[in-house]
Parts: C-alpha cells; structure tokens; sequence
C-alpha cells in the first residue's frame, strides 16, 4: 500500500474514530457541536470511506454509510490527507445531501475541535490526561494497520517475540493491551483478560507527552524511572519500535512532511 | 541485607540523558538490566567484586559481561600494562608485541596458521564474513536465529539502523536444527560463503543450549564438502570451555576463530584466527582502525594468556561453575522455585521453569542486587578466576535469602 493509501486509511480508520472518544469523554467543545444530529460520510473510493454520524448527543463512526448521509466525495486519498492535516490541498466536492450543508458545518466545527485536542497548541484549553487518552486512543487503532502494511513495520514485526502487551499511562487514565504474533497485532482497549507477556507503565503524564509528541527518548525513560518496563523486553522494544512507525505518519514531523 | 540506595547513579544518569542518547546505550543500557534497583555506574573493582558510584559493593557473575576471566583489575595484568604504558600505547607502527601476541595465540590455537587484531567482537565477525566472500567468491552467510554477532547492519539485534538489503544475503537457521540447515544447503548450494555460529547458543533472552550429539560433526562435514567457510564465534566464550578455543571441548574443526571479552581482562582486543588456507584472502581483506595496533591491551594480553595457563583458569571456573550451580539449583527448589540451569559451568543462565516472560527472572535478580550479588536477568553469567569457594558460599547464602523474597512476592 503506498503511504498516501495508508496515511488516508489511518485518518478514517484511527484518527477519526476520537470524535466519538472526544465526545464520551464529554468534552464540552465537541457537546455543544453534536447537540443537533448529523451524518456525513467522507469518501475516496468505495473501499476507502468513513461516515461520522451524531445522533442524540453521542458520536459513531462506521466504514459504510448508513441512510441519509451528506456525502463529501474526495479526488485521491492525498486530498483527503490534506484536510486531516489542516494542509491545503483539493477541496472535497459535495456530491450528495449537499443541501445538508448544516452537516458539514458542523463536521468541520467538530473536527476542529479534535485537531485541537489531538495537536494542542501550547496555550491549549484541552486538558493534557484527555489529549493523551485521545492521542494514546489513536495510536492503538493505527498500530495494526500501520503493522500490517508498512514494510519497515512489518520488518521490525518479523524480529519481534510473540506476546501480549499490556500498556498504562496511570496519570492519564489510559489502559490498553496489544496482542503481537507473526500475522500481526490486535489492539483493545483496558486491561487484557489474559496475563500480559510485557507490561509498560508510563509513570509520568511528561514522559507520556513527549511519547506521543516523538520526542521521548525511551531507554532514557527508562533509566529514569518515569516509564517502567517488565516482562519481555524485545517484545516491549517491538511494540515501542512499532508505534514509532505510527508515529512516522500521524505524528508531529510526518505532518509536516506529507 | 545491604541498604543499597543508587543516588549517584540516578544523578549521573540525570546528566547523562541531556548529552548521551539513551543516557547509556547499548548492552550495558538500564532498561536491559534492573531500572531502578542496580547501578547504572561503576566505581572500581578487585577480583570477582566490584563498586558502584554510591559504595555499594556486588559478588559480580556478569564480569563486565565475560570480559573479566581472571577477576576485575587483576594486579598483574595492570602491571604488565603500565609497563608497556610507561613506553607507550600508540605509534607510527606496531610493537613487537603485536607479533609475540600472534605468535601466542596461533600456538594455543590448533587449526591456526596466522592471527589479526582489531577491539571488539563485532570487528572481527564482520570481518570474517568479509574473509569468507573474498575467498569463496560468493555472497550467502548462514548463522544461528538470534544468535549475536555484534552491533553491524549483517547482525544487529536492533529494530533500527539497517535495511532490508543489509540482509538480503544472510539467512537463519534455528540452534541444533539439522534439517533446517540441510534445507539452507539445498536452497543456497554454490552460494553459501560462511556459516557463523557460537560454541553453544547463548542468546539474550533465552536459556542456553548446548550442541546436540552430531551438529557440530554435520556441520563442519557440510561445509567441508561444499567449500563454505566455517566461523566460530568465540568472542563470548573464546578461553572460557578451553584454553585452545572451545572447539577443543565440542570436538570440531573451524576454519576461522573469533576471540574478544577474556582475551584482554578489560583491556580492549579482539582477535581473529585462521587456518592456512584463508591466510591470501585474509591479507586481501583491509582490516583497520585507529587503535587496533595499541601495544598495551596487547600487553595486557599476553599476560591474561600466560596466567590462565599457569592457574588453570579454565578448569578453575568450571569447578566453581559447578559448585554454583548445585548450591543455586538447591536453593532455588528449597523455595519452591523449580529453574532451568543451562550452558556451560563456567558461563551459566538460570531462568524460572514456571515461566517464559522473565517477570520472575527480573524481581530475583533485583532480590540478588539488594543483597549484594550481580546477576543479570536476560543475560548468561559469567565465573572468573577470582571466584573463590568463599564468594562461591557468600553469594549462595544472600541468593538463598533473595530466592525466599522471591518466592513470597509471587
């Protein structure tokens, strides 16, 4: 899969996905937008598409379009990259429900606010524990995919023991397990019902941030006491390995370079 | 039990990060060992016990990881290298040394014709890769899967710094398994240039495993018969299983040898050793660096081969190797904690049995450090020659103590 496809796959199927976090996490900037339902479905071809639909103050987002969504049909997948990543780039035609046009108002208003909460700004109004639950949020869903279609990915894959991982940010609420084998990984959210071959703590909301922002320097955590690993470390390095592939495309340096 | 406390270390680690990447990289990294409960910084050592920077003293088995054979700063070996320190280290040319220390090691060494000296392991592993192509002609290297063998793109054990293509020529067969290699044979024949592999299998992570009955014999056959040139790696256990180079223990025959860690007690040298028919594919192969003729780790050399030889060092650690492990694999079932004890005597691993995921492995070993004994949870021990009953007896007791923790804490 080239970049573009997999960036595009990642952004409906990993980064979209937080509005409905965004919104069960009562985030009052995406409440107030959602208190009027809507559906809107964003399109690249028939197998790379999303529909976000709001509907009595929550927030689901499927792969398939349900009934009456506005459609916003994109020209390629690096198009519909450019919007995720607030970059210019063709803009997406309306080519259904478009006298909806309330529906993309508000997408665009809600989206806004997620870009806020996922990339906080220095001065941000967004708590730091929610942009790493979102973030962290993101990161899990993006991990299979990224895993199952990037090469280097599915190099650092074939060299990683099998096991299951379980990864916690006590400071900001956030649990989530990874299963690692050959075929490769299955993410979930909260403790795993299994023992975990590996356990990752993040003890500090910093060190987390800076995780998510690209800029950690994990052994140096480590050694630091502010990440706390057990278990069985290669398959802890594969995962850690692992996400900074994720981070090769939805983090900060990617953003810019797309 | 110690009142251990790793202030200095976690000080000095602090600074470190804001220069250092990782903060210390590499096999000697924190997070590889015991975050948080062993020292990040050594201070001095004497024979089989070293300090921290926060006083804190340790029975060491892991002998700055096998390159300690006869104990840390063993007296006479620094005294030979400040004798040829005083005369000094680095010139425009080797010293004589260079060529009495070759002529050492191709005497002790059987199937050797000629020896080269660079720093580390990885310098000659690679480079006896290289040897094998120039003399074959092809391009294949099989090893061991997840044996190590240095640090380069070929080998490296790390997710970063190398590409697909490094790799492209090199292909793994798991320990012990004929068939598997027979099937490498089949897939690759006329192609094969080396087949590198360590005396017995020790990785990281995982228990050691002697060579079955017959691998080595099929495997040195093999490559007989297809022209493949075999590598040992000795660097982990090159004057460790025998003084001549551990195929004299395992019965076989290769066609180049690698020593590294016990050849220098501390003192960096590395060494390759072949037999007479590489020796002008040897000499077409460019072998440097800027240290690499130093005369005081070649010093330090002569001395470390001269006194295992004289103290028996060899069999030495084998018999305390031995004791250690009768009185560990006790302690351990007295407590309930039933281990696998593997690889030789003289550079042990022990794991739980009831566990694959080192979860075990990594509180005992933080058990062991509060009580004064270094043992590393993911990585073989090592004896040495300044192991004595006494220490053997003394690190048993507290590994007797923190085995119970252990236990407890399950």
């Amino acid at each position: 899969m080239e970049r573009a496809e997999l960036l595009a796959t990642l952004h409906l199927r990993a980064v979209l996905p937080a509005l409905t976090d965004l919104i069960a996490e009562r985030d009052p900037g995406a409440c107030a937008i959602v208190e009027s339902d809507f559906a809107l479905e964003l399109r690249v071809r028939d197998d790379l598409r999303a529909t976000v639909r709001a509907r009595a103050g929550a927030v689901e987002v499927t792969e398939t379009p349900g009934p009456g969504a506005a459609r916003l049909q994109f020209r390629n997948a690096a198009a519909l990259n450019a919007l995720f990543q607030e970059r210019p780039g063709v803009p997406p035609l309306p080519t259904s429900g478009f006298w909806r046009i309330g529906a993309i108002i508000r997408f665009a208003r809600m989206a806004k606010r997620m870009s806020a909460v996922l990339q906080p700004a220095a001065a941000s109004d967004v708590p730091r524990e929610r942009h790493a639950r979102l973030a962290f949020g993101v990161a899990m869903r993006a991990l299979p995919l990224v895993t199952a279609h990037d090469e280097i990915a599915r190099r650092i894959l074939r060299s990683t023991p099998s096991g299951l991982v379980l990864l916690s940010v006590p400071p900001a609420g956030f649990e989530a397990w990874v299963r690692v084998t050959a075929e490769g990984v299955v993410t979930g959210p909260g403790a795993p019902t299994d023992p975990p071959s590996a356990r990752i703590s993040v003890r500090d909301l910093g060190s987390a941030l800076a995780s998510l922002a690209g800029e950690a320097d994990s052994q140096a955590e480590v050694g630091l006491g502010r990440v706390v690993v057990e278990g069985l470390l290669p398959l802890a390095d594969g995962f850690d390995a692992l996400l900074q592939r994720v981070d090769a495309y939805l983090g900060r340096a990617a953003r810019t370079r797309s | 039990m110690n009142e251990t406390t790793y202030r200095q270390s976690a000080t000095l680690f602090a600074r470190a990060t804001e220069v250092i990447p990782g903060g210390i990289y590499g096999h000697v990294s924190p997070a590889l060992t015991m975050p948080g409960a062993s020292p990040y910084f050594a201070e001095s050592a004497s024979g089989c016990r070293y300090r921290d920077v926060d006083g804190n003293e340790f029975i060491d088995f892991l002998c700055a990881y096998g390159v300690n054979l006869l104990g840390g700063n063993h007296p006479e070996v620094e005294e030979a290298a400040a004798r040829q320190a005083r005369d000094g280290n680095a010139f425009n040319h080797p010293t004589a040394r260079m060529v009495e220390l070759a002529e050492r090691l191709v005497a002790l060494v059987d199937f050797a014709s000629w020896c080269v000296f660079a720093k580390n392991g990885a310098d000659v592993t690679t480079w006896a890769v290289q040897v094998a192509r120039e003399h074959t002609g092809r391009p294949k290297v099989l090893k061991i899967a997840g044996a190590y063998h240095g640090t380069h793109p070929w080998c490296s054990p790390s997710h970063g710094g190398w590409i697909e293509e490094d790799r492209t020529h090199v292909h793994s067969f798991p320990w012990n398994d004929l068939n598997a290699f027979h099937d490498l044979l089949r897939s690759h024949r006329g192609r094969i240039a080396a087949l590198i592999t360590t005396a017995f299998h020790h990785p990281s992570f995982g228990d050691s495993v002697m060579p079955a009955p017959g691998f080595f014999a099929e495997i040195e056959a093999a490559c007989r018969r297809e022209g493949i040139v075999f590598i040992l790696d000795d660097v982990r256990s090159g004057f460790r299983l025998h003084h001549g180079g551990s195929h004299r223990l395992l019965g076989f025959t290769p066609d180049l040898t690698c020593f590294c860690k016990a050849l220098g007690n501390g003192h960096p040298i590395s060494a390759a050793l072949g037999s007479a028919a590489l020796k002008r594919s040897a000499a077409r192969v460019f072998l440097t660096g800027s240290y690499w003729s130093s005369a005081v780790p070649m010093a330090a050399s002569l001395k470390v081969l001269e006194i295992a030889a004289r103290d028996d060092v060899v069999g030495h650690i084998a018999r305390i190797g031995a004791r250690f492990r009768e009185g560990f694999i006790a302690r351990a079932a007295k407590h309930g904690l039933p281990v696998r004890y593997t690889g030789h005597d003289s550079m042990p691993f022990a794991t739980f049995a009831a566990e694959s995921d080192f979860f075990l492995s990594q509180r005992f070993a933080r058990e062991a450090c509060a009580r004064g004994v270094f043992l590393h949870p993911h990585h073989n021990w090592f004896l040495c020659g300044a192991h004595r009953e006494a220490d053997i007896d003394e690190a048993l007791a507290a590994i007797d103590d923190a085995l119970a923790a252990t236990a407890a804490g399950r």
